[in-house]
């Protein structure tokens, strides 16, 4: 899926979007999309709120890499297969979230 | 007329085909409709399992067992795959490693595992850290409330948990659901897979379900029958008899104190075992053996809860 945004936009709230309607979609029958859907979200809600410091979002990063990774691997179905999706792309194709505001 | 020689029959059952399949470089043979988790357990390979039951159709919540096979785009569930002629399993690979150890985290940040067996040796063999996700929200006192429409979120400063007030609303048996992993095993048994007397079931959904009655009313208004089969089967101890946890709330519950003696059922002649945990000279827990052949590890209520008269001194 490819989704067109200016550059205007401030990303990680859209990944705060994103993750927010994973979390709400998630069925919550098995463990990593249950659990991991909130853990992703609760990352970037702390990402957005401590901003500016480049470099002080790296422990979260590695969080959201690890709990994306056994969302992928992990998750019966194709919803938490790809709720990371979104987020892996922004950190790894725009640099997203390292020097956030 | 001569005396003829009676034979008896000997059951010997359908022939069973054996499937060859390599597990972490080993080949090995099991019979058709085997698992993964039978293959891999006949090689020696010590999987851990949470919502496995052997007395129960898999239902793939946990993701605690997940194994490598070569060919799959994501990693399988050993307890329900069944084994296929060659395939070739990896049990111990990087990716399966870090499947487990965030499974593990997962669940180690959202619930409260001290009664679940196994899981601190877990832990160790896979250096699961589920503090890492921050210090544990505070009890929800209102999570068995259902609200529609999207989650409130908070500032992602604590980790959410199951935390929440134990239920206490009968003499016979506990539920403490902040140690619920969501396996459905309570509810299995609970349901058409044994007791159908479905009294219990999911409600809500993604990380705000619980078990619960209907309309979450308290055990005595519901359909519950007091068979315990759910406190058979539950893996982390979220489930238990009241005498189970009034002892650990005493501190005086240990299990190395105690003894099982499985012995036959008196209420009635269909002929359930039941295996009497006794600890100084009281009997503290029942529980029924998942290979007899009567009940396959059920009890009614009589045979689960009715043992106080042996104790009246």
């Amino acid at each position: 899926m490819i989704l067109a945004l200016d550059d205007t936009v401030d990303l990680t709230r859209i990944l705060l979007r994103i993750a927010g309607f994973f979390r709400d979609e998630s069925c919550g029958q098995c463990v990593p999309c249950r659990v991991g859907t909130v853990r992703q979200e609760e990352a970037l809600l702390r990402i957005a709120h401590n901003g500016r410091s480049p470099g002080s979002n790296a422990g979260d990063i590695l969080l959201l890499r690890d709990v994306g990774q056994v969302m992928k691997d992990a998750s019966i179905c194709g919803l938490g297969q790809a709720a990371w999706n979104a987020v892996e792309s922004a950190i790894d194709r725009l640099g997203a979230l390292e020097e956030t505001r | 007329m001569t005396a003829t020689h009676e034979r008896t029959p000997v059951e010997m059952g359908m022939p069973v085909r054996l499937v060859t399949l390599s597990v972490d470089g080993q080949e090995v043979s099991v019979p058709e409709g085997s698992t993964l988790l039978d293959a891999c357990t006949a090689v020696g390979e010590d999987i851990p399992t949470l919502c496995y039951g052997d007395t129960l159709t898999p239902k793939n919540a946990c993701r605690v067992c997940m194994v490598e096979v070569e060919g799959s785009r994501v990693l399988v569930p050993s307890c329900s795959r069944k084994v296929t002629e060659n395939v070739v399993v990896r049990t111990d690979t990087e990716r399966v490693r870090h499947s487990r150890r965030l499974v593990l985290e997962l669940l180690g940040s959202s619930v409260d595992l001290s009664t679940t067996p196994h899981v601190e040796e877990w832990m160790a063999e896979y250096a699961a850290d589920p503090g890492r996700f921050g210090p544990p929200a505070p009890e929800d006192l209102h999570r068995d409330v259902h609200e529609p429409g999207e989650h409130h979120a908070g500032d992602g400063s604590v980790a959410e948990t199951m935390e929440q007030p134990d239920k206490v609303d009968n003499d016979l048996y506990v539920r403490d659901y902040s140690k619920c992993i969501l396996c459905y095993k309570c509810v299995d048994a609970c349901g058409t897979q044994w007791q159908n007397t479905f009294a219990i079931q999911v409600a809500g959904r993604g990380f705000e379900s619980q078990i619960s009655t209907e309309f979450n009313v308290e055990l005595p208004e519901s359909a519950c029958v007091y068979c315990g089969n759910c406190i058979e089967v539950c893996p982390t101890g979220a489930l238990s008899f009241k005498s189970e946890y009034d002892m650990r709330a005493e501190g005086t519950w240990n299990e190395d104190e105690q003894t099982q003696t499985t012995t036959l059922c008196t209420f009635c002649g269909v002929g359930c075992n039941l295996t009497l945990h006794v600890q100084d000279n009281t009997i503290v827990k029942v529980s029924s053996p998942h290979d007899h052949s009567v009940g396959h590890g059920n009890l009614c209520i009589k045979g689960r809860f009715g043992f106080q008269h042996v104790q009246n001194r």
